[in-house]
């Protein structure tokens, strides 16, 4: 039957090309998988062909490339064998969203009217319906203020949200502690403890796929944030079609900085007004508010020649020619060209950038 | 039929949207999403909140819905419920309950005519099996050869017929709960081997036997009114979901991709939902190795979230905009 049939790959695996090598993004198992350039033309070329098509293309004198290249692929259940292949459509890659902001970022410092400050950006939040949002907690706040925070937010039911927090870590925050205020608090997704003793990936029985997140890295401040890194590339439906037409990371995000500005990323200089005398709403009708969110790793240089271009985070804040919104991420490591993960602060080429962002400080 | 109560309901304005779920339903929350976006006004009712009804039945039957007459209603899960939350802690509930059924019914029915209704409880409590494969049948559709019998001699009979048989329950899962501790439910799809049968006394109480169909891949839709969506799941190469991917393996999931179905398939599938009346749900095919595609069953009130993500139809938001 293998042999007759022409193959497919199952249309939610999804092969990229970079300039060295490729990968194939498994986007229902969230896996990726790197493979070499000749089998992403294969892949690419002769979807819809036999086996014995493609070795008479190659004049059968990689037969036995090919016979290893598709056990591999048919082992991973990227591919299939069929004689209707019209039957399998390939997966539409459209991107949409009900409302126009789907996730936003919180960054609190203490103050003795903190709560009411937050509250504010809270209320005009979920009024746009956001979604998915991040308190970032910068300061450290005593585990009451924290209560005091989720206890305010709780009583907000009326649309369903889901919150990230990031805190300092602190001894009283352990394992019990934890799973109680998941379990009060069910609008929390995750939790992130910075400052940790350890590294450590928790997850609590009943409470599905919420977890914490322990890390031992010190977030001092906003300016910790836009690592690309192996461990945070996504490789799902969501983040592959958004980032076909948006910004991985910026589009449909605003943001409230420290000092109540709002921006589209804490991490930006620009911001579009102060939450004391502005509403998010009017910030996001200023025409330069959105510049960002449709820039895609297509458009970026280097990032374009990167095979991990569409599970990537990306980060638009910090980039290596501060001047040039299209130039890469300061804070990658990674060169498509040598397929070469380097730690990026020590780059000699980076240096100017790094001053410019004043990382030191 | 439908022309002549198409007068009772035209008001458009002030369209309200009434769904009918259940408190943890996704699907429902995703729609709502969308709901919000589009700016519709809607209410929700979930299985524990009471519903005010009037029905008025009277010379003028114009009447029977008039309370209703800018509302749509969006049976997603569950029913309408119809007695105050007080009632439904007495031991009287469950007689009240039929009482309630009558009239739910009714009213499900006189909204499909009306054309004021998407999904219904009816269709979802009363969903009987055998009656949907003789429907499928009936519309064109190809079913596994099944038996329903009482008596070990036919089913000796129809086990010789075939490579493999298996057994699956009539109408409801099996789910009895003994005492706190202890629970019994059904393993579903199960082969039924040569030693079960010669286990079985002479006559045993009815049971629902079908032929095994060696499958290629099985097929899910989903569809609401004119519109489907289907997806192809790759359940044959685990042992676990070989015989029904409901058996599901959480470590590795069977692949699921986008499918279109042939259109051939695609008009019988229409004639069966005419012929059933059932308006929306999820239809379960299986597909042998001939490419021949065989009818399994329907869930008027099947869950839909995991076609829409895998296979990223956004059906949540086509809903929402039908509705």
């Amino acid at each position: 039957m293998i042999k007759e049939n022409v193959f497919l790959l199952h249309s939610n695996c999804m092969p990229v090309k970079g300039y060295r090598r490729s990968i194939i993004c498994d986007l229902q198992r969230h896996e990726i998988e790197l493979i070499p350039n000749d089998l992403y033309e294969i892949l690419s070329e002769f979807q819809g062909k036999t086996i014995n098509h493609i070795k008479k293309f190659y004049k059968n004198k990689y037969d036995f490339i090919i016979d290893d290249y598709f056990s591999y692929l048919v082992r991973k259940e990227y591919v299939f064998f069929t004689n209707t292949p019209r039957f399998f459509p390939k997966m539409n890659l459209e991107y949409n969203s009900p409302f126009e902001i789907t996730n936003a970022i919180i960054d609190v410092t203490y103050s003795l009217n903190f709560l009411a400050l937050n509250e504010n950006i809270i209320d005009q939040l979920i009024k746009l319906k956001c979604k998915h949002f991040e308190i970032r907690i910068f300061d450290k706040f005593s585990i009451e203020d924290i209560i005091s925070l989720l206890k305010m937010i709780s009583v907000k039911d009326d649309f369903f949200f889901q919150l990230g927090l990031y805190v300092k870590y602190s001894n009283e925050m352990d394992s019990k502690f934890l799973k109680n205020i998941l379990k009060e608090y069910s609008f929390i997704n995750y939790i992130i403890l910075y400052n940790s003793k350890v590294n450590e990936f928790k997850k609590f029985q009943d409470l599905d796929d919420r977890y914490v997140v322990q890390i031992k890295e010190n977030f001092l401040n906003e300016k910790s944030c836009g690592k690309i890194d192996k461990t945070l590339f996504i490789s799902n439906v969501k983040t592959y079609t958004e980032s076909q037409s948006n910004n991985s990371c910026l589009n449909r995000k605003v943001s409230v900085d420290k000092e109540g500005n709002i921006k589209n990323c804490p991490s930006m200089l620009q911001h579009f007004g102060n939450i004391k005398d502005c509403t998010i709403e009017e910030a996001l009708n200023h025409k330069d508010f959105k510049k960002y969110w449709n820039i895609t790793k297509d458009q970026i240089d280097v990032c374009k020649d990167c095979e991990f271009r569409y599970v990537c985070t990306d980060c638009r804040a910090y980039i290596e020619e501060p001047d040039n919104p299209y130039s890469k991420p300061l804070k990658c490591g990674y060169n498509p060209y040598t397929n070469i993960w380097e730690e990026w602060s020590t780059n000699p080429l980076k240096q100017r950038a790094i001053e410019h962002y004043n990382f030191l400080e | 039929m439908e022309g002549k109560w198409s007068f009772l309901m035209k008001s458009k304005k002030n369209k309200e949207i009434i769904i009918v779920s259940e408190d943890d339903d996704k699907s429902t929350n995703l729609v709502i999403e969308w709901l919000h976006a589009y700016g519709k006004s809607f209410k929700r009712y979930n299985d524990d909140s009471f519903f005010d009804l009037s029905i008025f039945l009277n010379k003028d039957l114009k009447n029977v819905l008039k309370k209703y007459s800018n509302n749509v209603f969006w049976i997603r899960r569950g029913g309408l419920k119809f007695s105050p939350n007080l009632i439904s802690e007495t031991f009287f509930y469950n007689h009240i309950k039929t009482e309630e059924k009558a009239v739910k019914y009714f009213f499900e029915k006189m909204l499909y005519l009306n054309r004021k209704i998407y999904g219904s409880s009816y269709f979802e409590k009363e969903n009987n099996k055998i009656n949907n494969l003789f429907l499928a049948r009936e519309s064109g559709l190809k079913i596994p050869d099944t038996l329903i019998t009482t008596s070990k001699k036919e089913l000796n009979l129809f086990f010789n017929k075939y490579d493999s048989i298996i057994n699956k329950c009539i109408f409801h899962p099996i789910r009895f709960n003994i005492d706190e501790n202890y629970k019994i439910q059904g393993s579903g799809t199960v082969i039924v081997a040569k030693e079960n049968i010669d286990f079985f006394d002479d006559f045993f109480s009815l049971s629902f036997f079908q032929e095994y169909i060696e499958k290629q891949y099985e097929v899910r839709i989903f569809f609401l009114k004119d519109f489907f969506f289907s997806m192809a799941i790759f359940s044959q190469n685990d042992e676990k979901t070989k015989i029904d991917y409901r058996n599901y393996n959480r470590e590795k999931s069977n692949r699921n991709i986008p499918f279109e179905l042939p259109r051939k398939i695609k008009n019988k599938i229409k004639k069966f939902i005419k012929k059933s009346k059932i308006d929306t749900g999820s239809i379960d095919l299986v597909v042998n190795n001939k490419n021949d595609f065989f009818f399994l069953e329907i869930n008027p009130q099947g869950q839909f979230n995991w076609v829409s993500e895998t296979c990223n139809y956004y059906i949540e938001k086509k809903i929402a905009e039908e509705l």
